[in-house]
């Protein structure tokens, strides 16, 4: 049976929402994770030029760190600081892209995405805030 | 659960971990996390598996890192490659955002079940796992490629409800591949099951969920290759953030390992993916092998 009879009726709807959301994550993974690999680069070429023994990276065997405990280092030690920002930075990306995406479903009227994404966004929103 | 505690105790570092001092010394440590983790996300990005499938052995086995302070930092390298390395995957029309959403719901649940039940689950059965997981995904890899094939029968009974269709120009048949995703709903225990294995070990199992995608929804390898892509940032973020309110996330280890992964993919994607080809994949693949045999001989003789 050739699909081409039974895909999508009105296929101009779902590549509205291919384009909004190609547009917002070249926009928003492509400026954001290179905002954050600029932010790594000088919080770890700051922290290997701190370097030797006495400073907090002879740790290095991994302290069990928290968000709060990441922001806090901003103030008392920014070279560790910046790079557990580069770090949030990362891992708050896909939650930025869910948010977008659930914005488009909902600009779209797309109930049903909308509930999907929406859901999504919910666990990571959840796992975000412990 | 304050953080960082778990029912199990700390494992101590493997006696004969030969790499060890090299992070005693930030000067030596963080070019030395970089250097591995930018090369692990090359060479997994040249087998299609990602970064983790060596990072997480290297960072236990050689540098003497515990197995879920290794995990946490690998989903951070995992969340910074696929991050940078899905856009071009968009922007191509490849990715189907609905099937990629629509996967996401399960393997953000599972990933998330799978980094609260780490804790829980004794070191050595983790090392098991993740040895038997990566001879399962080499023999996965083994399977011949389809490539671009003809769309699948779409009466299957299954509602259209979910509209998991699309198309995309294929320039080596030289036409437009229509397709529609068979069984959704039975591709979303094996996602879930598949993030919670990813957020256990440290990988990203894109090549499990690609072939689940293809055997089981019918797709073509490249829309699921792609919408792969767009769902391991996500559900590696799922767990990341649990890891990190767990006090398994070290940032002077994850930072790093981030900031090669992404270097490493870009580079893995850019400049080996000319010279991908089925010999290089096959030179891997012993690699694969050694590294799960260490694994599953780490398990066995963890105290």
């Amino acid at each position: 049976m050739n699909l081409e009879t039974t895909c999508p009726t009105d296929p101009t709807e779902p590549e509205d929402v291919e384009h909004a959301v190609r547009s917002f994550s070249v926009a928003v993974l492509g400026y954001g994770s290179f905002a954050c690999c600029v932010t790594l680069v000088i919080g770890l070429i700051w922290l290997a030029a701190e370097g030797g023994s006495g400073s907090a990276i002879t740790s290095i065997e991994a302290r069990p760190t928290g968000p709060d405990d990441i922001l806090a280092t901003l103030a008392t030690h920014p070279a560790l600081g910046l790079t557990g920002l580069g770090i949030l930075g990362f891992i708050s990306l896909p939650i930025l892209e869910m948010a977008a995406l659930a914005f488009v479903f909902a600009r779209h009227r797309d109930r049903l995405y909308l509930l999907v994404s929406g859901f999504v966004l919910a666990v990571l929103l959840v796992n975000a805030a412990g | 659960m304050a953080p960082g505690s778990g029912l199990q105790a700390p494992m101590p570092p493997l006696p004969e971990a030969p790499l060890a001092w090299l992070l005693q010394d930030p000067t030596t440590a963080i070019p030395s996390l970089m250097l591995v983790a930018a090369l692990s996300a090359a060479m997994g990005s040249l087998v299609g598996m990602g970064g983790g499938v060596f990072v997480v052995p290297i960072l236990t086995l050689l540098f003497g890192v515990d197995y879920p302070l290794a995990v946490g930092a690998s989903l951070v390298g995992i969340v910074a490659s696929s991050t940078t390395a899905a856009t071009p995957w968009i922007r191509q029309g490849l990715t189907n955002v609905r099937l990629g959403t629509f996967i996401e719901v399960a393997s953000t649940v599972g990933a998330t079940a799978g980094a609260l039940a780490v804790g829980w689950i004794p070191v050595r059965a983790l090392y098991i796992l993740f040895g038997g997981v990566l001879l399962v995904s080499m023999a996965l890899l083994l399977k011949p490629e389809s490539g671009s094939r003809a769309p699948p029968d779409s009466e299957d009974g299954v509602p259209d409800a979910f509209r998991l269709t699309g198309s995309y120009h294929d320039p080596q048949l030289d036409r437009t591949v229509h397709y529609r995703a068979r069984h959704p709903w039975l591709a979303l225990p094996v996602m879930g099951l598949a993030g919670m294995a990813s957020s256990l070990l440290g990988i990203g199992l894109g090549a499990l969920r690609v072939l689940s995608m293809d055997i089981i929804m019918g797709l073509p390898i490249k829309v699921a290759t792609a919408s792969s892509h767009f769902t391991t940032a996500v559900t590696s973020t799922a767990a990341a953030w649990v890891y990190l309110h767990e006090g398994r996330l070290p940032v002077l280890l994850a930072g790093p390992v981030a900031l090669g992964s992404a270097m490493g993919s870009q580079f893995g994607t850019r400049v080996l993916g000319r010279l991908r080809s089925r010999t290089l994949r096959g030179l891997l693949l012993p690699v694969l092998a050694v590294v799960a045999f260490q694994m599953l001989r780490a398990g066995v003789r963890a105290p």
